[in-house]
């Protein structure tokens, strides 16, 4: 809680360029990551905004893949808020929270792998943020065709069997602590966990009856690692006043307006976008926020890939 | 405005901070000390006939055995331990910053962050007009128009009950709303009792209020408060202060980062786990000054271990003196 006058004050250093803490406006705080986290996860990755603490976690499950995508495998994004991250998120006040986080996180890593969403399907729900003026998601379709591959993950490379068997990813995020940014650190830690799994070798083999079977192997250096060079991260811009401001730390978030969630890959290509805020944004405003995270996501994306190549 | 800003991945490290302090100070492994206990260490209780156990032991197998991390205190006959991170106690005529939580019958219910949540009476505060009267119904339903939820105040703890109750007053013109500032949080065992908590700093246009709850309020000086605390030396009334005081402008540019830089230098003490006070705050924000360190920069390992460095220098001085 704050009172308006911190709440003015804070929009003032804003619009000064001089935030609470000294960054200037399109200023990230510094990312802290820790990889392996989870021993008995595929995967895993603990990253820290500031305050903002997230961890994710990756499991890989032998599955059967969805009737619509027969050659593809199949991910699955769950995003929980833990009770201690805030006060708000007592008893089961962040789930829908987590919902729409998830499904941003899952339409930027997987658009086509969405049920019924064809490609490059359109992510369109209404939710509820948990602020005191309840605002509302709205959603906008990517701009990927359909047909061609779209961004993200190629779900291809997880088929083991056409229309029978194919990996399925679990990418479960926990979030521990939140001082703004949540959305914004869930995708860069989802980004470095699915770096960091190892998914084991598995053959097809025809046993006695003539039918075919798969065999899994466990041994570490025959597990083979995720292509992540296409993935987008989602980096969130938010509008302060006149300004286009980034990675909010929470007590910022209470002053702005909306905020823009744009999904870029490493080229600076669009690959989704979600509006969130109480207000509506003019178009100028609109354009001046999408070419901030257009310049900011390369920045980001290089900065992990560095780190995470040298783990 | 359209240049992108900085952006920096690293590992994280635990104990880095630890290890940084280490090195600064030329400590590389802390001493076996008897003083620091942990939990399950044995206190010796040699050469003490009787003593009387405290806060923080227990008696295990007929030894006395710490059930808190900190250092052990004698006093007389009295052994304690005594935590180094602990939650905000209450004296009287301490001066605390606190939130306000919730308004319940005469009274506003102010978030200390201590172990329980402290009262603020509708009858020690001061009412428009300045009039000593007696408190009606109409009082009670406008109490929101005084402090409402969420808002920030200054006070004095006028009294704690024998029960741990705190009641606050805030029966002075310095004492009131804050708007218009930052909060930066402190550990309170950092902040020691001290004659004066209300500090304008009229060179740097700052104005300081450390409050003994570790809640520490760092503001651009505004001259309408300037000379409502002048007043308050004087005696004066915070009604009349605030009816001769004009509206004040919006902080310039150069007043906000004056601002962040204290308020940065603060934290880079709490970092260090340092004692917080003004001589302390200007030794840091000087150090950045000279320095020239950028104001988002003084959270980094390289000013950390600047500042530590100074710190081992002081404490070299001091001892050879």
């Amino acid at each position: 809680m704050a009172s308006t006058g911190e709440a003015a004050f804070c929009q003032i250093s804003i619009e000064n360029d001089v935030r609470l803490d000294g960054r200037s406006c399109h200023d990230m705080r510094p990312v802290e990551l820790e990889l392996g986290v989870i021993a008995q996860a595929a995967g895993s990755a603990r990253l820290r905004m500031g305050a903002t603490d997230v961890i994710v976690g990756v499991k890989v499950e032998v599955g059967s893949p969805s009737s619509s995508a027969p050659n593809q495998g199949r991910l699955q994004v769950t995003v929980e808020f833990s009770p201690c991250a805030s006060p708000i998120y007592k008893g089961r006040f962040g789930e829908t929270y987590g919902e729409q986080i998830a499904a941003v996180i899952e339409s930027s890593l997987a658009p086509s792998g969405r049920a019924g969403g064809g490609g490059g399907g359109g992510v369109a729900y209404d939710g509820t943020l948990p602020t005191a003026a309840s605002p509302h998601l709205r959603g906008a379709p990517p701009s990927s065709s359909s047909g061609t591959p779209g961004p993200g993950l190629d779900l291809s490379k997880l088929c083991i069997l056409p229309g029978k068997t194919a990996w399925v990813l679990f990418v479960d995020a926990l979030v521990l602590n939140d001082d703004g940014n949540v959305l914004g650190a869930v995708s860069a830690a989802t980004l470095a966990a699915l770096q960091h799994t190892r998914i084991p070798k598995v053959e097809a083999v025809r046993d006695a009856a003539g039918e075919e079977e798969i065999e899994l192997d466990d041994s570490p250096g025959a597990a083979w690692r995720l292509d992540v060079s296409a993935l987008p991260l989602v980096v969130t811009t938010s509008r302060v006043g006149s300004q286009c401001v980034m990675d909010l730390t929470a007590q910022e978030e209470r002053c702005s307006t909306s905020a823009l969630h744009v999904a870029v890959n490493r080229k600076g290509q669009l690959c989704g976008t979600t509006l969130s805020g109480r207000t509506g944004v003019e178009t100028s405003m609109l354009l001046m926020m999408m070419e901030t995270a257009q310049k900011l996501g390369p920045i980001l994306w290089d900065q992990l890939m560095g780190f995470l190549q040298t783990r | 405005m359209s240049a992108a800003g900085a952006v920096r991945v690293r590992q994280h490290q635990p104990g880095a901070d630890i290890a940084l302090i280490e090195r600064g100070l030329g400590v590389h492994d802390a001493p076996i000390s008897t003083t620091f206990v942990c939990i399950g260490d044995e206190i010796s209780t040699e050469g003490q006939e009787g003593f009387l156990r405290g806060h923080g032991t227990q008696v295990v197998d007929e030894k006395l055995v710490a059930t808190v991390c900190g250092v052990v205190e004698r006093v007389n006959k009295l052994i304690y331990v005594r935590t180094l991170n602990s939650r905000y106690n209450a004296e009287q005529g301490d001066v605390v910053v606190g939130r306000v939580a919730d308004i319940a019958g005469k009274a506003w219910r102010v978030d200390l962050k201590s172990r329980q949540e402290s009262k603020l009476l509708l009858s020690a505060v001061h009412l428009p007009g300045g009039i000593q009267r007696r408190r009606n119904a109409e009082d009670e339903l406008n109490m929101r128009s005084f402090f409402r939820e969420g808002e920030l105040i200054s006070a004095e703890v006028q009294s704690v009950h024998a029960d741990g109750s705190v009641a606050l007053h805030t029966r002075s013109a310095k004492y009131g709303k804050l708007t218009h500032g930052q909060l930066v949080e402190v550990p309170p065992n950092l902040i020691k009792r001290q004659k004066q908590h209300f500090h304008t700093l009229e060179a740097l246009g700052v104005e300081l209020i450390i409050g003994c709850n570790g809640l520490v309020w760092v503001a651009p000086l505004r001259p309408d408060r300037a000379a409502a605390a002048a007043a308050a030396d004087i005696g004066a009334d915070a009604a009349d202060a605030a009816a001769e005081a004009p509206v004040a402008p919006p902080p310039s540019k150069g007043q906000l980062e004056v601002v962040c830089r204290m308020a940065n230098a603060i934290r880079v003490l709490t970092r260090l786990y340092m004692p917080v006070y003004p001589a302390s705050i200007m030794a840091v924000y000087e150090a950045a000054m000279d320095k020239n360190v950028e104001l988002r920069d003084m959270l980094e390992p390289d000013f950390l271990e600047a500042v530590v460095k100074q710190e081992a220098q002081r404490r070299n001085s001091a001892m050879q003196e």
